[in-house]
């Protein structure tokens, strides 16, 4: 994966192209508008409902179309007799093929896009922008909901190869150590 | 989601063979082990020890992993979200068609709305809810400050007569799609009726208040007890919502004050009946519904003034 291509050939090599631009889509939508949404509209409150819309669409898209398309990964929450939380981590056949390509793709924006709101809070805070900041929080709770859960259902099921992608180890291992062990594990 | 929920699980008749086994302490007559020993034993084991009152001096594994255990006094507040996770045992959903997984979503948003709209057709189910919860409360030694005979008794012929249909619970997966577009639409109306100079921050601190109380009112439901979780009375206290958005969307079109305060109290008593009984199947324990009600209540008719005086 390390010689350079095109983003057209990646596509290309795809198994799931459409559920692939869709990820990418809503993933890169939500910051690109948050960043340059006061360039198009003067409204504040259109730029407000385009990012909210966009970031629960992304929410929404990638815990339940891309993980799994992408991935074989899915979770989700649920409470039982005694309303007690419960993770549900499903993970694919281990036999089934994951598309290298599809799994790099997904795990490197995984996690970028929380690093990428961090960075927008920080600024938006020094800007003093505190209407922003909503945003951005929710931006932040909303894409770090998402990683911390497909990557202890990642690690749950151990369906994906880590070892292969470069990105999932790399930053998998690093982000272990930063999350609280409430999300880490069943310790 | 797939799993359906099922309501507490009690026997009433097994509530009588409910008794206390009395523990077996096993006398402390340890032999006195090296202090080496003793860092590497367990947590639990240096309780034990503690309790006992044996030989307990300086120990620095006691200030690595401080026998006083602070979870104890978060108890009543992360009861309730004590992560367990499994795996999913039930079919493969991971290959299902992309249409399944909206048209699935899309009809637990329609019952949730449903259930806002003609909370009546809840009614049985939270009777029957609160039956359930009844019970398992007096199990678990909670006192709800009901006579549990009286009540019984007047609720057993109704249960007899409609047994439980598994297929009405399905509607408790709580889900924020609801409460998210009621706030923002709330939020919207709200700032395009204000001055034009300060829409903009009207619009963003009624979604911030909005979603503020919201979660201030579940923690307060979730800590009163029963079988509610936090992201459930989120998602019922939002859906519930409802109601003071119609009335955000009349007061658009009618200007006559009264006529609003007319329509504020029909709506905001709407939407308080509406999280009432939603809660109700939704798992607070019986005597503590009115606690419950009463903050959101509160928020509702706050909520539904702004709109009658905007």
């Amino acid at each position: 994966m390390s010689e350079p291509q095109t983003f057209t050939d990646r596509i290309k090599q795809s198994s799931h192209p459409l559920a692939l631009l869709f990820f990418l889509g809503f993933r890169i939508g939500a910051p690109v508008a948050y960043a340059l949404g006061m360039f198009f509209t003067k409204s504040f409150i259109l730029e407000f409902i385009t990012v909210i819309l966009l970031l629960a669409a992304d929410f929404w898209n990638v815990k339940n179309i891309s993980g799994r398309l992408l991935v074989g990964l899915r979770w989700w929450n649920e409470t039982d007799d005694n309303g007690e939380s419960i993770w549900v981590f499903e993970t694919a056949n281990p036999d089934r093929q994951i598309n290298p390509v599809d799994s790099n793709i997904f795990w490197f924006w995984l996690y970028l896009t929380p690093f990428v709101w961090g960075v927008m809070g920080i600024l938006a805070f020094l800007k003093l922008e505190f209407l922003s900041l909503i945003l951005v929080i929710i931006g932040l709770t909303l894409t770090i909901i998402n990683t911390m859960a497909f990557t202890r259902c990642d690690k749950f099921g151990k369906a994906n190869d880590l070892a292969s992608s470069v990105f999932g180890t790399v930053s998998g291992s690093m982000f272990g150590r930063l999350v609280p062990s409430f999300f880490r594990g069943n310790q | 989601m797939s799993k359906k929920w099922k309501p507490v699980a009690v026997n009433p008749d097994e509530a009588d063979d409910f008794e206390l086994e009395p523990d077996t302490i096993e006398p402390d007559v340890e032999t006195p082990v090296q202090p080496q020993q003793k860092a590497s034993s367990t947590q639990a084991q240096q309780q034990s020890q503690g309790q006992g009152g044996s030989s307990s001096f300086f120990n620095f594994s006691n200030f690595v992993s401080p026998n006083i255990d602070l979870s104890q006094s978060f108890n009543p507040l992360l009861k309730n979200e004590q992560v367990r996770e499994h795996a999913f045992t039930g079919g493969d959903t991971l290959d299902e068609p992309v249409w399944k997984t909206l048209e699935r979503d899309f009809k637990a948003i329609g019952q949730r709305l449903l259930s806002v709209m003609w909370p009546a057709s809840l009614s049985k189910l939270a009777k029957i809810q609160q039956h359930n919860l009844l019970i398992a409360a007096r199990n678990s030694g909670i006192n709800v400050g009901i006579n549990f005979d009286q009540l019984g008794q007047d609720l057993e012929q109704d249960i007899a007569n409609t047994p439980l249909d598994d297929s009405d619970l399905k509607k408790l997966a709580w889900d924020l799609w609801g409460p998210l577009l009621f706030t923002l639409v709330f939020a919207v109306i709200l700032g395009l009726m204000s001055p034009e100079a300060n829409s903009s921050e009207v619009f963003s601190g009624v979604f911030a208040i909005v979603w503020s109380t919201l979660a201030v009112i579940a923690v307060n439901i979730q800590l009163l007890g029963g079988t509610i979780s936090f992201f459930n009375a989120l998602s019922t206290t939002g859906y519930a919502m409802f109601p003071l958005l119609l009335l955000a969307i009349t007061s658009i079109f009618i200007k006559w004050s009264f006529i609003r305060f007319i329509l504020y109290v029909i709506l905001v008593a709407w939407s308080v009946y509406a999280a009432t009984v939603n809660l109700k199947v939704h798992g607070v324990l019986p005597g503590r519904v009115f606690l419950a009600i009463y903050p959101v209540g509160l928020v509702y008719a706050t909520l539904g003034w702004l709109c009658v005086i905007t």
